[in-house]
């Protein structure tokens, strides 16, 4: 049982996907400019973690070796489409806030990555700790960038007015080059703080 | 010059610098962050999404135009296009295997970490959304192939450089990375508004 | 030879699965999405076009040709008591950052109803301001014959004049293939 919180806490900060293993990178600077984005992106990713790493970890011993990959791609995407068809008729306007980075989901690398390097060779429970460790990681990460981002791009936090009428917004925080400047910054003080990774 | 000699000049342009597929869109980070290290991986890497991408794009069209439309299957897009990719990989990767063992030996691990390039999909996707025909679907994904090359060689020539500087140690690896990334995506931001 | 029927099976099993989970989830959203779509676009029309009671789609031919840079994508005739009292039309242009979709509503007298940006890839905080209601309302109640110009007739928006003038271009494009259907009866 102890290994279960290990896995879950390894997913936030020891190994956490986007500011450790800088894997599922694209999504996280696309998405993150409005909190709600974030937060949906966060739900999604979770999801499909969550659900393929289980069915992935279930399907281990039955699954041949040589088509695994195929294997992974066929569930990875079924549980993708499903967030996607979902939110369109659910969620439209997040849908297409989110764009073409909710079909993405399926070649996150954490999803992908995830399922070879652990799901397939580790029973369920513990794929299921490593899935929610990751999905929360990604999403505390992702959402701290989006706060950054819409507070000083917009004044606002989830669309309610932040700061005062007269902050114009910078710019900088909305376009691509605000969002890499954001990680850079958040991977130094990780390793500030927390210690630092072999590269 | 006719119309549609210009229409595929724009999409070249808009696809390669304007709208960098990495700079602007900041879809296909992933391998940009970890094959970028020296330029000639860089090279390396980019000719094989390039070539990866384009075929890609076409097979993707013609089932999206030929059976996908006519048949309203459209919900089966994600997976069948990831599967049409990662199909495609395999067959690169054998082709490669027997043909040019050099080139498949310098590539390693490149080319199975292709299937997850976000790019790819991502340009699957757009070929049959923007509505362009094939030849504009060729030309569309050569474009973003070269601006992801492009894009890729310029941050590996800055990472060859900074080896030699000093940075701050919280700062070593990737953080000055992305710090440099974002002044690389500012200057593209100059692009802008070149296309009308 | 074992080993192949091992993996087409398993290959073979979970395509299936997934095929058939999909397909019902598709059955099941597919509805409610056709729903959404509908009731967005009737929204954006009467947005445009407030005094119509209902929106019929008329046919656009396929390569019709670009007035002012602007293509047509779809017509739409407002109704009011069954009588047709004008038509919004469905616009792209190229606007600053990239493809502008707008929706043009023009009136059989020949005013401008309103006008909607749909689709827009204009930088935040300056040409995105094009979807603010201070600068659409302008557009209300302009003549066709009005020219439509940027820092003319058209109050552009400060730092942001290429979108203005996207947005003024779209119009002229809309006005223009106006003029040609309200010849037909």
């Amino acid at each position: 049982m102890r290994e279960f919180w290990f896995y879950l806490k390894n997913g936030i900060i020891g190994e956490n996907p986007i500011l450790r293993l800088m894997i599922g990178l694209c999504s996280v600077l696309a998405v993150s400019v409005r909190v709600d984005n974030c937060l949906a992106m966060g739900a999604g990713v979770l999801f499909v973690l969550t659900c393929s790493s289980l069915v992935i970890s279930l399907l281990r011993n039955f699954v041949p070796r040589e088509v695994r990959i195929p294997i992974f791609i066929v569930v990875i995407s079924t549980f993708t489409t499903i967030v996607d068809l979902v939110m369109q008729a659910y969620l439209p306007s997040l849908s297409r806030a989110m764009g073409v980075f909710i079909p993405l989901i399926v070649v996150n690398c954490i999803i992908m990555g995830r399922a070879e390097a652990f799901a397939s060779r580790k029973p369920p429970l513990f794929a299921l700790a490593d899935a929610l460790g990751m999905g929360i990681g990604y999403t505390l990460v992702i959402t701290a960038i989006g706060v950054v981002r819409e507070i000083f791009g917009y004044g606002e936090l989830l669309s309610v007015r932040f700061l005062p009428a007269s902050f114009q917004g910078m710019m900088f925080m909305i376009l691509p080059p605000g969002a890499f400047f954001l990680i850079g910054i958040y991977i130094a003080l990780l390793n500030r703080f927390v210690g630092r990774v072999k590269q | 010059m006719s119309g549609e000699l210009v229409m595929l000049l724009k999409i070249l342009v808009s696809a390669a610098f304007v709208d960098n597929i990495i700079l602007a869109r900041y879809i296909g980070l992933c391998p940009y962050i970890g094959m970028s290290s020296n330029v000639a991986n860089s090279v390396g890497m980019g000719m094989a999404v390039a070539f990866v991408m384009v075929l890609a794009s076409c097979v993707t069209w013609a089932l999206w135009n030929f059976v996908f439309l006519p048949l309203h299957l459209e919900y089966l897009r994600i997976m069948v296009f990831i599967l049409v990719i990662a199909v495609l990989v395999q067959l690169v990767e054998i082709l490669l295997k027997k043909n040019v063992p050099n080139l498949y030996r310098a590539m390693g691990i490149y080319l199975p970490l292709i299937t997850t390039n976000c790019a790819i999909l991502a340009v699957t996707f757009f070929g049959v959304d923007y509505g362009y025909s094939l030849l504009q679907v060729v030309v569309y994904s050569i474009s973003v192939a070269l601006g992801f090359t492009v894009a890729l060689v310029l941050l590996a020539g800055i990472r060859e450089r900074l080896r030699f500087s000093r940075v701050p140690s919280f700062y070593q690896g990737y953080p000055i990375v992305f710090i440099a990334t974002a002044l690389l995506a500012i200057a593209f931001l100059g692009f802008k508004g070149l296309v009308k | 030879m074992k080993n192949i029927v091992r993996i087409g099976l398993a290959l073979a099993l979970v395509c299936l699965v997934a095929a058939v989970s999909l397909s019902a989830v598709n059955y099941l959203t597919k509805g409610e999405i056709e729903r959404r779509k509908a009731e967005e676009l009737a929204e954006s029309l009467k947005v445009v076009f407030p005094a119509a009671e209902r929106f019929e789609e008329l046919p656009v031919p396929p390569d019709a040709p670009k007035r002012e840079g602007t293509s047509i994508l779809a017509v739409y005739e407002a109704l009011a008591q069954g009588q047709r009292s004008g038509y919004v039309f469905r616009v792209a242009t190229m606007g600053y950052g990239g493809k502008m979709v707008l929706l043009v509503g023009i009136g059989e007298d020949g005013t401008l109803k309103g006008i909607q940006v749909l689709e827009h890839q204009e930088t935040p905080g300056l040409g995105s301001n094009i979807t603010e209601e201070s600068f659409r309302s302008q557009f209300v109640g302009k003549s066709v014959d009005d020219p439509f110009e940027a820092k003319k007739d058209i109050q552009a928006i400060t730092g942001a004049t290429i979108s203005t003038r996207a947005v003024a271009s779209a119009c002229r494009g809309a006005i223009a293939y106006f003029k040609e259907v309200a010849k037909e009866p």
